[in-house]
């Protein structure tokens, strides 16, 4: 520690403070404009100017010494500092009264303090930029006429985001902050995640027609399983701002585009405001007690006369913990085991893999110390576009030095900045896999003092290896086997080394090999239970996680306890007090089959779309036609309620309390901020309502802290989780009583396995189901974009998001493009032996020769009419990001 | 034209409940029997006597009206949307609906209806008439229902969905032409 004098005060700082920190710990404000706690100090403005032992230095950038004297106050810094500021405002525009960040404004707020005279201002010759405001982006505008050159967007961009779209362009007067090109905004790399807007000092950036909160409220985004902290400014009935919420632990204030300006669907006119009942096949508006009264009758009447195994439950991913456990509740006391949600479609691998391997199939680590891994396997997951504020620590984790291996078939973005790229062909995961197993065997970089105390089964895993050929396996993948022994070897000699993966691991029919070969690796290489380690799983929805986790899976009771266990079962007969199924139900894709022959004759759909979700569509939507019942509650009119009986309007994540579990077990508050439009309620309330009507007791609750009363009662996991526990960071489970702080980093003593032990699983590869031949020769891939969120029930009516991607088009290569004689903006026909879309062709050198890739967002050109249902044997998922097509000029 | 203070409550309050819920057809008609000969009411009494003889006329009412103003492929029928910055609801007309009600004095109790929705609008009309407060009335006429009603209605009538509701479109343009004539003259 240091010991200084500022202002006649003395100081302790540590060593390697600046004098600035040093004077802001001690409650001395030194008035400053390009300098920000997130970010590098810059030193640009001069006008933090201290008199440091008898020289003029600038506080942001000079450290402490021992003894050193500072005056922050005396005349000359005075001067000094009102020199500066006048400088900067000679040239700056003054609409102060009219300026979005009038009130709110850096420059305002130190100009007052340094003292800016109206004589002074008067006297200065003034001369304003004329150049025109940037309002290209649909959700800020650009003012360079406000700016002051602080830097702090630039390196906002560079540091937090890491896209580093921005920079100053030009020289001395014609300086300005620009894109490549100096064009306008929209036109460049600029991502609208907004970072730059939240920080900007002045009005040079800010939001477009954004109004003023009257109060705000933290609650949880409620796009994808980041699970940021997100801070709703409220105004009336209206929520008017989102911003992230600075203290949080997931997200420290940092959000994306969609987290941060994709909220225009609360307010949205097409919300669903009172319940629809189908007659003649036209839907007419009903009183919610003639709705519910209809769904009772008809689902007690089919458990009354076909059994209850012809009811289906479909849960949310969206909606909250709280309505997750009471949709299996409902569906379980009914007497049916058929519950499941959409991570049938997306980590149902996950769930059954990292089981099977660790005890638990939940992500290892937390979302904190992926910034601390040495290294990076980043395989089938976009991560910088699916999971962006996860992606934003990746490019920081980069640019400090981390090494990145990224396995893709695309050169995604985070394949530009990786150590190596290894460019696979869809559905030849394992096969990589167990290639860099080899290399790691084979040059012993294997960990084999981890393996041998924390792990079993390796010496039936090592035999399994010997057979497989490296070589072969690198001609199956399609990448070069130099590339894939520097991949293993990055893995293997960096530690900690992460894992990170998604839907490219797992959307295949042997996902749940896939991931089995991921937690493998990790262990042959001792990077579990340890910060910057792990197998993590990077989940979609805000709350697919804590759907998992209440049970929401035909196979399982709330906290993953098996339905076959006859104890399990006493245990939950006891609650509910009825008796309950011990038979596995039907899962989601199954369930589809049943609606389609009859056995299924009443199907519940909450807050799921799976007309564009599911594979083969085309057949979905066929099925959902023929289903003798069908009830979809939604907060919009889907693509799947269109079919529906009976529609029930639901609440948004604004208009409602609960809790939603994020990807590394998080499980956080959503706080209602309004009311929901016309007669739409809570998903919760009408569970409850309908469970009434059907007879069922154990549904009183008087709202959601009380259901996770109940919750935590029948969850060991779970049993420390309480709402005034919440009221915080939100706690990662296991939580297993009051006194437990929860569980960021799993095994880091023992696995949950019995024995405590986690098990290697040799794998053998097998190709994907479908491949190309001569009727269907190229490989078709789905996957995400930044600004649309899966189905684009939200996104899709949020004009700016439209605004930055406005449409499908079919990415392919430009040679393959060629070759079939299609330009950029021509229309083709994508055929697969399921069905046809039609969509405008972009040719992307990113995407391999022979490969073609979709999104499923957009209705109009729904990639899932072309995708294939053939499934994962062990977790039922079907194999959405591997089919055969074939493409035509249209 | 001409219309007496109580004809034009009675306009507006049949206009509102048109356009709050799905039509009652057989309390309208029942309504309609006394002003069969009103020049206004013409398309809306044929319109009626057609319907009331047709099969299954409630429910396909009640469909149309779900198609027109509660589904997307229909109308959204608030101010908000038609003179917002946004086409979204709870906008700046909102703002200024919900300050002129409450400049009169008026509150909306418990509603499933925003204070901006068409129905809401027409019904404070109503209110203010027969409250005799007809400088008001003539001011929330050209502030509001008369900057957006119209084209409403014209949306209404174009609308694929209508069939009934042409008849609506029809007698709601028509009162409220006669209603900008009456105004005018009040400015």
């Amino acid at each position: 520690m240091f010991s200084l004098t500022i202002n006649g005060i003395e100081v302790m700082a540590k060593e390697g403070m600046t004098v600035f920190e040093a004077a802001e710990k001690a409650g001395i404000y030194i008035p400053t404009l390009c300098h920000h706690e997130d970010l590098s100090t810059f030193g640009a403005c001069r006008v933090c100017m201290v008199e440091a032992d008898g020289s003029l230095v600038t506080a942001c950038r000079a450290p402490v010494e021992e003894g050193m004297v500072v005056r922050t106050d005396s005349p000359e810094v005075r001067q000094v500092r009102l020199s500066n500021v006048e400088l900067i405002l000679a040239n700056h525009n003054q609409d102060c009264q009219t300026c979005d960040k009038n009130n709110n404004c850096k420059l305002q707020e130190v100009s007052a303090f340094v003292g800016v005279t109206p004589e002074r201002m008067q006297s200065m010759r003034r001369f304003v930029k004329d150049e025109p405001v940037d309002d290209s982006n649909p959700f800020f505008y650009r003012d360079q006429t406000k700016c002051i050159m602080c830097g702090i967007c630039i390196r906002a961009c560079e540091e937090i985001n890491g896209v580093g779209a921005i920079d100053f362009a030009f020289r001395g007067y014609e300086t300005s902050v620009s894109v490549l090109g100096n064009k306008p905004i929209y036109d460049s790399r600029c991502e609208s995640c907004g970072e730059c807007v939240e920080r900007c000092p002045t009005g040079a950036l800010a939001v477009k027609d954004q109004s003023i909160a009257e109060r705000e409220v933290k609650s949880t985004c409620p796009y994808c399983g980041v699970g940021c902290g997100v801070t709703l400014g409220v105004r009336g009935e209206e929520v008017v701002s989102v911003r992230g919420t600075r203290d949080h632990p997931v997200n420290h204030g940092e959000l994306c585009v969609k987290g941060r300006y994709g909220f225009e669907f609360i307010n949205h006119p097409e919300r669903l405001t009172s319940p629809l009942v189908k007659k003649n096949g036209a839907f007419e508006e009903v009183s919610w007690d003639e709705a519910l009264d209809l769904v009772a009758d008809k689902l007690s009447g089919y458990r009354e006369q076909d059994g209850a195994d012809s009811l289906a439950g479909i849960s949310s991913a969206r909606c909250t913990n709280e309505e997750n456990y009471l949709f299996q509740k409902l569906f379980r006391m009914a007497g049916t085991n058929n519950v499941d949600h959409c991570a049938r479609l997306c980590h149902a691998p996950t769930v059954a893999g990292l089981a099977t391997a660790f005890g638990s199939g939940a992500m290892t680590n937390s979302i904190a110390d992926i910034e601390e891994a040495a290294a990076f396997f980043i395989i089938g997951s976009n991560t910088t576009e699916t999971h962006p504020v996860i992606g934003y620590r990746v490019r920081r984790a980069r640019k400090k030095g981390a090494a990145l291996i990224v396995a893709d078939p695309r050169s995604i973005p985070l394949a530009e900045q990786a150590d190596v790229h290894l460019q696979l062909l869809p559905g030849t995961n394992s096969a990589l896999l167990l290639a860099m197993a080899k290399v790691i065997v084979q040059e012993k970089l294997y960990d084999d003092a981890f393996v041998a105390d924390r792990c079993e089964e390796f010496d039936e895993y090592i035999e399994a290896l010997e057979s497989v050929c490296l070589d072969e396996l690198a001609d199956i993948t399609a990448v070069p086997k130099e590339k894939i022994i520097q991949a293993a070897r990055i893995y293997a000699e960096n530690t900690p080394s992460t894992i990170l993966y998604a839907m490219g691991i797992t959307q295949h029919s042997h996902g749940t090999d896939n991931v089995l070969a991921l937690a493998n690796l990790a262990m042959l290489t001792g990077n579990m239970g340890k910060r910057g380690g792990g197998v993590n799983p990077l989940r979609g929805q805000n709350n697919v996680q804590g759907a998992c986790d209440m049970g929401a899976l035909p196979n399982v009771f709330p906290g993953y306890q098996s339905v076959i266990s006859p104890e399990n079962r006493r245990k939950f007969e006891e609650a509910y007090g009825v008796e309950l199924s011990g038979e596995p139900g039907l899962t989601l894709t199954e369930m589809f089959k049943g609606a389609g022959t009859g056995d299924i004759k009443a199907l519940y759909v909450m807050g799921e779309n799976p007309a564009m979700s599911e594979a083969d569509t085309g057949e979905v939507k066929e099925i959902l036609e023929k289903t003798e019942f069908l009830v979809v509650q939604d907060l919009f009119l889907t693509e799947t309620a269109t079919y529906a009986d009976v529609v029930l309007p639901a609440a948004s994540f604004a208009e409602k309390d609960g809790t939603f579990v994020n990807t590394e077990r998080r499980i956080q508050r959503v706080r209602g901020v309004i009311n929901p439009p016309g007669e739409a309620r809570s998903d919760l309330e009408i569970l409850c309502d309908l469970a009434g009507r059907m007879g069922m007791s154990g549904f009183d609750f008087s709202g959601p802290e009380d259901v996770m009363e109940e919750i935590a009662s029948l969850v060991p996991n779970w049993a420390g989780v309480s709402y005034q526990r919440l009221n915080g960071d939100g706690l990662c489970w296991p939580c297993t009583d009051e006194a437990d702080p929860g569980t960021p980093i799993l095994y880091t003593e023992r696995f949950l396995r019995e024995g405590g032990r986690a098990k290697f699983s040799p794998i053998v590869y097998g190709p994907p189901q479908e491949t190309p031949d001569e009727n269907y020769p190229l490989i078709f891939t789905t996957g995400r974009v930044l600004y649309h969120f899966h189905t684009g029930t939200m996104t899709r009516r949020s004009r700016g998001l439209n605004a930055l991607h406005d449409r499908e088009r079919i990415l392919m290569n430009p040679v393959d493009a060629e070759n079939l004689g299609l330009n950029a903006g021509d229309t083709a026909r994508v055929i697969s032996r399921r069905g046809e879309v039609t969509v405008e062709v972009k040719p992307a050198p990113q995407i391999k020769e022979g490969t073609v890739f979709m999104t499923f967002h957009f209705a109009e050109a729904c990639a899932n009419v072309l995708t294939n249902t053939e499934l994962d044997p062990a977790s039922k998922i079907p194999e959405l990001k591997v089919c055969a097509v074939r493409v035509e000029p249209a | 034209m001409e219309l007496s203070p109580e004809s034009r409550i009675l306009y507006y309050t049949l206009l509102s409940g048109l356009l709050a819920d799905a039509v009652d057809l057989s309390a309208l008609s029942s309504g309609l029997s006394v002003r069969r000969d009103d020049p206004l009411l013409q398309s809306l009494v044929k319109m009626t006597d057609e319907w009331v003889e047709r099969e299954e006329a409630e429910t396909r009412l009640r469909q149309e009206y779900a198609n027109l103003f509660l589904l997307p492929g229909g109308v959204k029928p608030y101010e908000s949307v038609y003179r917002g910055s946004e086409p979204m609801l709870m906008q700046q007309p909102w703002v200024d609906v919900k300050r002129f009600y409450r400049r009169c004095g008026w509150h909306l109790d418990e509603s499933a209806l925003p204070e901006d929705h068409v129905s809401v609008e027409l019904s404070f009309m109503a209110h203010l008439l027969s409250d005799g407060e007809h400088d008001e009335s003539s001011e929330f006429f050209h502030q509001h229902l008369n900057q957006w009603i119209p084209q409403l209605l014209r949306d209404i009538a174009e609308n694929r969905y209508a069939d009934f509701y042409q008849s609506v479109t029809d007698y709601g343009l028509a009162f409220l032409c006669a209603e900008t004539e009456i105004c005018e003259g009040k400015k």
